[in-house]
């Protein structure tokens, strides 16, 4: 070969052998993006005639919660042999890589979306409506689901997405601490005064023990999620119910004296850690190590902590705010990719995980919405899990759900105000008047 | 015009020269489709999306210059600036000194250099994302070496990565950390000035000082300038750190109350996690490349003014 390439070789012959080289590296250059948009998209089209069907589904997840989808995924393929399920599963940057494959046309076929992205996706046309799937030959019956979880799917009346699974928030207490410091244990009749005051007594002043923390397990207290069940349990709102305006809501009299409630819990009473407390102990879980004695969040860290022998926990509904009970719900749905050219097959298995045998899978692992397997699991009856369950009549609307452009407006200026408050000691009226006012400019673009 | 006063072409271009030039532009096709598949056309695509209003999933939408005029009105736009000038103006002196400094040190070390320019050279191979996990610990406040220093000297450690005031500080401090690339170039700087300038001085009974400022520091200049423009690129575009310390502590891109919120990170938040905002992204991509050109042709027409090529003096 390296000879022919010798001045010695005749010109003619090398340039048309060069050309023909750099033809192929051209058709090979244009051929491929092509080969690979389609690939992935169509690849199960093409071998529908001659071999299984294959979708792909994505999820977020990682660790043990992938458990659920790859027990479900084998008992499918047994079920349907000519469907093969591939799963791909992203737990960093999930919306960035989501969002690219998309725009790419080398989305998977079925895919998992947060509370937060549902009205972004519906917005955007990316996802399937499902009412036709639901009415139809190998339709869905929506009553087996609890009506207050699967709304979180629907957007103006049609419903898009499946619950995955769901949670609302609750509040985890160490035995043990309570008993050390002789305090009663939480209770569902307890008020934000009876937390509070709990709180202050178990909380010691050598700095290695809060009463609480909140509103979170990782630290976050300008999680928006976590601290809507105090507005919420004071009457407050963060935005209008036409989603355009959050003067009023965001920085009333009711949501200001809520978050003053939630900020003095860790700047006046320091009976919860500040983000000096959380960043110095960055990585440790400080309800299992016994720095709080209370935990105000989901109830994702229950497993974890039924399996730590040496902790002794128990469960309870969150406080009851001056105007009585209030709760948000962490959401997860399934859905369909409008541009799939396997709709169909990823109905069938979007049906199975969502409502049929593949849900009972989930349910082992988080909070299922569907009625008869939740009931099958006698959550209600279960000394962790009843709480649990008992909240969800407390359940409240999401700002999410009434504009696309909440996370980029309305989150965005609350967290700015949180951290005003938490890493500025800005005044928390202050902080959302000013909230309110960047919101409202944003939201009307 | 021009033509006019060029010899006329042969008349017949003799076989070889046509074969040469076909076979130079075969040869070189690969590169240019590549710059032109890779590079030019994907420029070319996102200049076109930088007039457009896009979100990825729908077509883009036409709106002209709608999002450079956005920019100019955009609060967090002129936040971005300032925190990346501010980075910049104090990052670059800083991490620029520190890597002269170790460079001249392991010139003039007899023993031990190996080592120590691999102990100093390490933070340059260690990925950028472990090296801020590391320094949320270097910088935590409570359990920190830093805070835990300053407590010795009766100083009150500030918590780091989540105060507003001190964050860029600690972003600061990493850029110093981080010299073993521009460290290794002044070495290679300081190994090519010849012996004989230092010999000669040291007759004429000039001193270390002297000798520093006289001959060190003129023959460095253009490993110097390199270093520099290298450094403004660079820090302009700051992301990884930056990504993987604002998310970790304050679970936004850009925080605490936007101190970290670099221009690449304004963007990428606006490109990938915005609403509707990857024509806006864009755009401000567009306008950061314009700056980095201003920035770098001020560097390179000031340069004649202050930095020494030998070659030039004895041609």
């Amino acid at each position: 070969m390296y000879k022919q390439f010798r001045p010695s070789g005749s010109f003619h012959q090398i340039s048309s052998r060069l050309f023909l080289l750099v033809v192929v590296a051209l058709v090979a250059a244009c051929a491929a993006p092509v080969a690979q948009q389609t690939g992935g998209a169509a690849s199960g089209g093409q071998a529908a005639a001659s071999g299984p069907t294959s979708i792909r589904i994505s999820c977020w997840e990682s660790g043990d919660a992938l458990e659920p989808f790859k027990n479900s995924i084998d008992a499918f393929q047994k079920e349907n042999t000519n469907i093969k399920v591939s799963l791909e599963c992203i737990p960093q940057e999930y919306g960035t890589k989501l969002l690219a494959q998309l725009a790419a046309g080398s989305g998977p076929d079925i895919f998992q979306v947060g509370d937060g992205d549902v009205a972004k996706y519906v917005q955007q046309g990316a996802v399937q409506p499902l009412d036709d799937y639901i009415n139809g030959k190998d339709g869905l019956d929506m009553n087996v689901f609890y009506p207050n979880v699967a709304k979180f799917g629907q957007v103006a009346g049609k419903t898009y997405f499946l619950t995955k699974d769901y949670s609302p928030l609750i509040l985890f207490y160490n035995k043990k601490l309570f008993d050390d410091a002789k305090v009663e244990y939480p209770n569902e009749n307890w008020t934000w005064d009876d937390l509070a005051a709990a709180a202050q007594k178990l909380t010691k002043a050598d700095g290695s023990q809060w009463g609480i923390q909140l509103p979170d397990s990782w630290g976050d207290l300008t999680w928006l999620r976590g601290a809507l069940p105090i507005i919420y349990q004071n009457g407050g709102s963060v935005v209008s119910e036409d989603g355009k305006t959050t003067t009023g809501h965001m920085n009333s009299p009711e949501t200001v004296q809520a978050i003053q409630w939630y900020a003095d819990l860790v700047l006046k009473d320091k009976v919860a850690p500040n983000k000096a407390d959380i960043d110095a102990l960055q990585g440790v879980d400080l309800f299992q190590t016994g720095k709080v004695a209370m935990l105000w969040t989901g109830r994702w860290p229950m497993k974890d902590f039924q399996s730590n022998k040496d902790l002794k926990f128990g469960t309870t509904t969150l406080p009851a705010g001056p105007k009585g009970k209030a709760n948000a719900l962490c959401w997860a749905g399934f859905t369909i990719n409008s541009a799939s050219k396997n709709k169909d097959t990823a109905w069938k298995f979007l049906k199975y995980i969502a409502a049929g045998d593949g849900a009972k899978q989930f349910a082992n692992y988080a909070l299922t919405a569907v009625k008869s397997v939740a009931d099958s699991q006698n959550l209600a009856k279960d000394e962790y899990n009843a709480p649990v369950i008992k909240v969800l009549d407390d359940v409240k609307p999401l700002p999410e759900f009434t504009t696309p452009l909440w996370a980029d407006c309305g989150d965005k200026a609350y967290k700015a105000a949180m951290e005003e408050i938490f890493l500025k000691g800005t005044a928390v009226q202050t902080a959302l008047d000013s909230a309110a006012k960047d919101a409202d400019a944003c939201l009307a673009k | 015009m021009a033509t006019a006063i060029l010899p006329k072409p042969p008349a017949r271009r003799s076989r070889k020269a046509r074969h040469d030039t076909i076979v130079f532009y075969l040869c070189v096709a690969p590169w240019v489709i590549g710059f032109i598949a890779f590079t030019l056309g994907p420029m070319l695509y996102s200049l076109y999306i930088s007039f457009t209003e896009w979100g990825m999933l729908k077509p883009p939408v036409w709106v002209g210059m709608a999002n450079y005029t956005r920019a100019f009105q955009d609060p967090d736009f002129y936040i971005s600036l300032k925190v990346t000038s501010f980075f910049t103006v104090f990052s670059i002196p800083v991490s620029l000194l520190t890597a002269l400094f170790l460079a001249i040190l392991l010139n003039e070390a007899t023993r031990g250099v190996g080592f120590f320019r691999t102990a100093f050279y390490m933070p340059a191979i260690v990925a950028s994302v472990a090296a801020a996990v590391l320094w949320t610990w270097i910088l935590n406040p409570k359990y920190g070496p830093v805070n835990g220093l300053l407590r010795v000297f009766g100083l009150p450690g500030p918590n780091w990565f989540s105060d507003p005031k001190y964050v860029i500080w600690g972003f600061i401090m990493m850029s110093a950390w981080n010299v073993g690339g521009q460290m290794l170039i002044f070495l290679a700087g300081l190994k090519g000035i010849p012996k004989a300038l230092y010999e000669a001085a040291e007759i004429d009974g000039g001193g270390r000082w002297p000798r520093f400022w006289k001959i060190t520091l003129p023959m460095l200049s253009s490993t110097l300038f390199f270093n520099f423009v290298m450094a403004v690129i660079g820090s302009f575009q700051t992301f990884d750190i930056a990504y993987v310390i604002s998310t970790a502590r304050s679970g936004t891109l850009g925080g605490p109350a936007k101190a970290t919120l670099f221009y690449m990170i304004y963007i990428y938040s606006l490109a990938f996690k915005g609403f509707n905002s990857m024509g806006y992204a864009t755009a401000l991509a567009w306008i950061l490349f314009i700056i980095i050109l201003i920035l770098t042709l001020i560097v390179l027409r000031t340069s004649s003014l202050w930095v020494y090529y030998e070659s030039e003096k004895e041609g």
